[in-house]
């Protein structure tokens, strides 16, 4: 695509902005966004803060396509159409249902598609460790609970969590402290 | 953060932050609520199971706290947001819970210190993560709310003055480079600072597909460039004909500091900025560095009101100014030794 000031040089920024509730798109090469900054009275430099990039608005099309507006992730029901306006998703199996989505996002942005890292081993202690980060009152409904639907494996480490818990003193708190 | 790190000067300091979810609940919302599942999650678990290791200074549930522990980068939600978020902080390492990820561990080194900083911040996220399971994928790596940070989770950033360059106007054309090694550069204060100036927070572009230390090794090359380009320019401007305008704007910058009766903070940072390059051409301003580097903090909005805010009264923006300027002469004019 061509700069819209000079017509001739490839745009490498684009400049948005919203005039009366409509979005204008002003798209400059490298010689004229200086220009403008000239113009402006601006410092060098200035308006690239603004300018966002042309690959960066290809990538927006192209991770966000409109046939996955109706998408939503079928633990918390977050819909692919919200994730796209916060940038945030809602859980872990977030990942699974926007995967495709994700991979393509994550190819445009770092380089590749998947994590190369080391892998990561949860500490021991199985399904019930997530039980040890809940109060002591929700551990011992949770345990009520266990026990009544005669889940013992699943009672046996609550009590265990409980007996830990017990022993552990609570941490230091200084609420609302000025001293940051 | 004190001045004693390796080109203090230009990198005023270095950070590292990894970000980590717990396996089997959801992330926060995107105002910082926990979701349903999370709600139970006490805060004061997370922190026993780093007992020892840290120390509780401040529970960040008022809007002035949040408001200061984000101008020190460590919370990063909505301020306004009544969400439990906590803050934990001891010398040069901090924890945040329920701040948009469920735990954040930061470390703080003075200086250029990528190394260092991501040794400190991946031995207590290890240490937490051998006590309390993380959200990992095999895909994905380590799972957070905001996908920009999955993978290693890491955000590795420092705080570089670069007010040579700003004098020489040649601030733009070097920090130009900076994504060529997958870096990205924002001004100090993005929000109410000038869109450029001399203090840049440089930060890691990439978490995904690369090693925490192959990503700090990257920041590390960035930053050396930049100190390079600096050091360079000072050189030119002390040996040129610019060397009068350099001398000239340390000792004015000084000058302002010592005697505003109100000042904003935008103008504070310049001058400090300006003041901390004649400290390091060696210029006599009868100052520290380590007093310099504490205003640069101490002055930022957030800081002025919590200091300064009763309960009856928040001070309004005008009164800010004048608090800060107070600050400044009252620092600034102490002898060096007692700060």
């Amino acid at each position: 695509m061509k700069c819209s000031l000079c017509r001739h040089n490839d745009a490498v920024y684009v400049i948005k902005t919203v005039i009366r509730k409509k979005m204008t798109e002003l798209r400059l090469c490298a010689h004229c966004i200086e220009k403008k900054e000239k113009e402006l009275g601006l410092k060098k430099g200035a308006l690239m803060y603004y300018a966002v990039p042309i690959a960066l608005t290809r990538l927006e099309r192209d991770i966000f396509p409109k046939d996955a507006t109706g998408l939503s992730c079928p633990e918390c029901g977050l819909l692919y159409s919200d994730f796209k306006v916060t940038g945030q998703l809602g859980c872990p199996q977030c990942y699974k249902a926007f995967a495709p989505h994700l991979k393509l996002f994550f190819k445009l942005t770092q380089g590749a598609e998947t994590y190369c890292g080391k892998d990561y081993v949860p500490p021991d202690g199985g399904p019930y460790l997530k039980y040890a980060l809940l109060d002591r009152k929700t551990i011992q409904s949770e345990l009520r609970e266990a026990v009544k639907t005669e889940d013992f494996e699943k009672a046996g480490a609550l009590k265990k969590i409980l007996e830990a818990k017990a022993e552990t003193p609570a941490p230091r708190k200084k609420k609302n402290s000025h001293e940051v | 953060m004190k001045s004693e790190g390796q080109f203090s000067h230009i990198i005023l300091f270095t950070a590292a932050r990894f970000a980590r979810n717990l396996a089997g609940f959801r992330f926060c919302g995107k105002d910082g609520q926990p979701q349903a599942a999370a709600a139970g999650v006490e805060q004061g678990a997370a922190l026993e199971a780093l007992s020892g290791g840290f120390t509780v200074t401040a529970e960040s549930a008022d809007f002035g706290t949040k408001r200061a522990l984000a101008e020190r980068y460590i919370f990063e939600g909505d301020p306004y947001s009544s969400a439990p978020a906590t803050a934990v902080i001891a010398k040069e390492m901090a924890l945040s819970v329920n701040d948009r990820e469920h735990i954040k561990v930061f470390a703080f080194e003075p200086g250029l210190a990528p190394a260092a900083a991501l040794a400190k911040a991946k031995n207590a996220t290890d240490e937490l993560g051998r006590k309390i399971p993380y959200s990992f994928s095999r895909d994905f790596g380590f799972l957070t709310a905001a996908p920009r940070e999955a993978g290693t989770g890491l955000k590795i950033f420092a705080l570089a003055n670069l007010p040579a360059l700003e004098l020489a106007g040649r601030t733009a054309d070097v920090l130009k480079t900076l994504p060529n090694l997958r870096l990205n550069h924002t001004p100090l204060n993005a929000e109410t600072f000038a869109l450029s100036g001399p203090l840049h927070i440089i930060s890691n572009m990439t978490t995904l597909c690369a090693a925490p230390e192959e990503i700090a090794a990257a920041l590390e090359r960035g930053l050396r460039f930049l100190i390079t380009a600096e050091q360079t320019t000072r050189i030119e401007l002390a040996s040129g004909p610019e060397r009068i305008k350099m001398e000239d704007s340390a000792f004015r910058a000084m000058a302002l500091l010592q005697n505003a009766r109100s000042i904003s903070y935008e103008e504070t940072a310049v001058l400090l900025s300006n003041a901390m390059l004649g400290l390091a051409m060696g210029y006599d301003l009868k100052v520290k560095q380590d007093a310099l580097s504490w205003l640069l903090t101490a002055c930022k909005p957030g800081h002025i009101a919590l200091a300064c805010a009763t309960a009856k009264h928040k001070p309004t923006p005008q009164e800010r100014d004048v608090l800060r300027a107070a600050l400044l002469r009252k620092t600034l004019t102490l002898p060096q030794e007692s700060i």
